[in-house]
């Protein structure tokens, strides 16, 4: 009865009426759904007009908005500066949703069984339509975003914004650290390659130094080695649980910035003398709703666009080859993030440097604003929080430096030569000539002209001669001798084989050392 | 902020999404291609890890370039036209290499040809079922196999070239490279270079034996012979037609000579 009465009640108004009773509808249906903007109000926001009402509706939005509530209702002008925030915290969030969205596809085509990953990984790039993309995109953006929470934290370090009643978003903010390093880590494993398993092996081998190392490592693992139950556990807590994790740890963290405390001010602003005019002006509100928001949304969609352009053109997401539990390939190296605690492996004992220094540092970086008693955020008020930042960041560098494989590991000179001209994984020189130009025959190192041979042959060939020479003349391979054999094997197929012979520097007994190589046309080069 | 940036910012963000539209649309054009190109390359690494398989865990009873030893050549027409009809296989030749390689054969199909090791015939490979590869591997061996198919002619020819043998002052050494180039170890017994073939007759001691194996020969000759001339001369317990029987045009006279030697330094 209600309902014909209305529809009565409206065919009795006249045209205008008909429009006003109309849009009266639109407006109260939009009001509802945008938390109290009307379509003026929303189009004013986007003319970058000011508000059509008073009071000011696009506060309220704030509070009586799901989506909104978390969202800033405004920062002060300065402390939105470029300069002062590079948008670390944006982009390390960004990265987050990025990886969210890339993930979930992952997801469909992702199988975590040590007998199928591999495959699945290889179907995603030779079948899946953009599955290449998904997946460069996925592995670049959690490479970035590691990144980018370090520079986000070396930021609010030396602006000195961990202080006093953000103490505590500090505190929330290394462990998102942590999580985001175990996201990465969870990810490194799932390929299932030689990449993937040397590295996480590698990483997990720590957790057995540790107190109660033989119960964390079983845990970890789900057996006392790296198999089926680790890429499983390793899986779900990639997808489920640090995710899960960082969306609540991030939610407090965000939560006590947007609403609480604000982003800090740069320090000029609070500890020199500014004239108050000046102050007044660097103080003044941002409204959230439309300018803040509407540059979040600006950075988005370059960035995004961005990553698409990098991803497609320049970027290859790794692959080696399958995971080989039974073979260790040279040059082994955890994930570049902790290439600083391998460094740290290389100094004494494991226990001390994997396990406990390591945790004294994490446990140190939480402390900070509780160390740091100095109530001041100017650079030139606080020269020893500088100064041990900058320290900090340099024994990182230098650490992570000593952690890659050329540093501090000797290997047999022979070896070297090869793996460097055809690693174990990867291209390398030797795989990387052109098909055709690997012509069949026998080149022997100091007989073989290099001028006889094809461009890039003869680079190669000459490259092997000038190492192997350069080993004898530093009495490390004595009588050295060098051998490279090309020969067709099958259709588009060809062995290439390097031998090094030379006299053993204690026995004076002969030695060999002999690789063969298979290139195939159709390879990567 | 002014109301302009906003303007701006909203008129750029849009143009970016465009932009970001547009190349993708691009990109799809090109995805096929791309599918197919990345298809190409994995098969072609496959075929690569397949090839150094088979090296090592193939060629010894199948030989280098697939021509059959003890056990069936792979790289003849006959095996790409004629053999899944022949045993009755339902299914695809790939099928079937990767079912043959996993499970092995316990019993050879055609043993007065093809004895393979005896019982059983060809070793199972599988993880699956205890052996030492892992599926993988197997499907790399059998792309590896199946390579072949563009060359394969009636009967194998085989023509390997080997790289020169170590160019080592003794001829002992020597000779103990060549025994190991030309595979001497898938067939025969010889401590000395680590081999445990059971086809043939063991060559542990040869030096001693073929003193007195064949009347009128000296231990030279009768290795000699027993190289290059293959089916002279059996002995008893053990089948003709297995030993390859082209090792004089294979070897140069040098390997030859230093083989020899070697052999006859096995006392």
């Amino acid at each position: 009865m209600g309902l014909m009465q209305d529809v009565r009640d409206f065919m009795a108004l006249d045209g205008d009426g008909k429009r006003n009773q109309i849009s009266q509808m639109i407006d109260d249906r939009v009001r509802i759904i945008t938390a109290g903007l009307s379509l003026k109000e929303l189009r004013a926001l986007v003319r970058g007009d000011a508000p059509t009402e008073r009071p000011n509706p696009r506060y309220k939005v704030h509070v009586a908005s799901f989506i909104a509530h978390i969202r800033p209702k405004y920062y002060q002008k300065a402390s939105t500066f470029f300069t002062h925030t590079f948008r670390f915290g944006y982009m390390s969030t960004l990265m987050f949703f990025v990886e969210i969205i890339t993930g979930l596809i992952l997801m469909i085509y992702y199988v975590p069984s040590p007998a199928e990953a591999y495959g699945s990984i290889l179907d995603l790039q030779s079948n899946v339509m953009f599955g290449a993309l998904m997946r460069d995109m996925h592995r670049f953006g959690a490479e970035l975003m590691v990144v980018f929470v370090w520079l986000h934290l070396f930021r609010t370090y030396f602006t000195g914004s961990y202080k006093g009643e953000r103490s505590f978003t500090w505190l929330t903010g290394v462990f998102l650290l942590l999580v985001t390093v175990f996201l990465s880590f969870s990810g490194y494993l799932l390929p299932w390659d030689q990449l993937a398993y040397w590295a996480v092996t590698i990483g997990t081998s720590m957790a057995e130094k540790g107190p109660m190392g033989n119960e964390v490592n079983l845990l970890v693992r789900g057996a006392p080695d790296i198999g089926a139950g680790a890429l499983l556990r390793f899986y779900l807590a990639h997808v489920i649980l640090l995710p899960l994790a960082g969306i609540l740890i991030l939610s407090i963290h965000y939560y006590k910035v947007s609403r609480e405390h604000g982003i800090s001010l740069p320090a000029y602003v609070e500890e020199t003398d500014l004239p108050k005019a000046e102050v007044k002006e660097l103080k003044r509100r941002i409204d959230f709703i439309p300018d803040l928001f509407t540059h979040e949304i600006f950075l988005a969609c370059v960035s995004i666009f961005l990553l698409i352009v990098y991803t497609a053109y320049f970027y290859n997401a790794p692959l080696e080859t399958h995971a080989n539990p039974l073979a260790t390939p040279l040059d082994t190296k955890a994930p570049w993030y902790f290439w600083w605690v391998q460094g740290m492996l290389k100094l004494g004992d494991p226990t001390l440097m994997g396990v406990i220094l390591p945790g004294v540092f994490v446990v140190v970086l939480m402390a900070i604003p509780y160390i740091d008693r100095n109530p001041l955020r100017l650079a030139k008020n606080r020269p020893f929080a500088i100064a041990y930042g900058v320290f900090w960041i340099v024994a990182l560098i230098v650490l992570s430096y000593m952690g890659l494989p050329e540093y501090g590991i000797e290997t047999p000179p022979a070896v070297r030569i090869m793996q460097d001209l055809a690693p174990e994984e990867g291209v390398g020189d030797l795989r990387a000539i052109p098909f055709e130009q690997l012509e069949p025959g026998s080149y022997v190192v100091n007989e073989t002209d290099p001028d006889d041979l094809p461009d890039e042959l003869a680079a190669v060939f000459t490259e092997y001669q000038d190492r192997i020479n350069e080993q004898e003349e530093l009495g490390r391979l004595p009588n050295a001798q060098g051998l490279l054999f090309i020969t067709d094997w099958q259709t588009d197929l060809k062995r290439v084989i390097l031998r090094i012979e030379w006299t053993d520097t204690e026995t004076n007994a002969p030695k060999e050392y002999e690789h063969e190589y298979y290139l195939h046309r159709d390879r990567r080069r | 902020m002014s109301s302009t940036r906003v303007q701006i910012e909203i008129a750029l963000g849009a143009l970016f999404v465009v932009l970001a539209a547009v190349l993708l649309l691009f990109l799809g054009f090109e995805e096929e291609d791309a599918l197919a190109s990345a298809l190409d390359t994995q098969t072609a690494e496959k075929i690569e890890v397949g090839a150094h398989l088979f090296h090592a865990n193939c060629a010894r009873c199948h030989g280098e370039q697939g021509e059959g030893l003890i056990g069936p050549p792979l790289n003849d027409a006959a095996f790409f036209t004629t053999r899944i009809e022949e045993v009755g296989w339902p299914g695809t030749l790939e099928d079937y290499i990767i079912s043959t390689v996993a499970v092995g054969r316990l019993v050879s199909t055609r043993p007065e040809q093809w004895p393979g090791e005896g019982y059983p015939a060809m070793p199972l490979w599988s993880v699956d079922y205890g052996g030492p590869l892992r599926n993988d591997e197997i499907e790399d061996i059998a792309t590896f196999i199946l390579n072949w198919e563009e060359s394969a002619t009636d009967g194998v020819v085989i023509s390997v070239d080997r790289p020169p043998a170590p160019s080592s002052e003794d001829p002992l050494a020597r000779g103990k490279a060549v025994f190991g180039a030309y595979g001497c170890a898938a067939c025969h017994q010889l401590d000395d270079a680590g081999a445990v073939g059971v086809v043939g007759p063991t060559l542990n001691g040869i030096a001693t034996t073929s003193e007195t194996r064949l009347e009128g020969y000296t231990a030279e000759e009768y290795i000699i012979e027993s190289i290059i001339n293959t089916n002279a001369y059996i002995v008893e317990g053990y089948q003709e037609n297995l030993m390859p029987q082209n090792f004089g045009d294979q070897m140069s006279e040098q390997e030859l000579s230093d083989l020899v030697l070697y052999l006859l330094s096995q006392e």
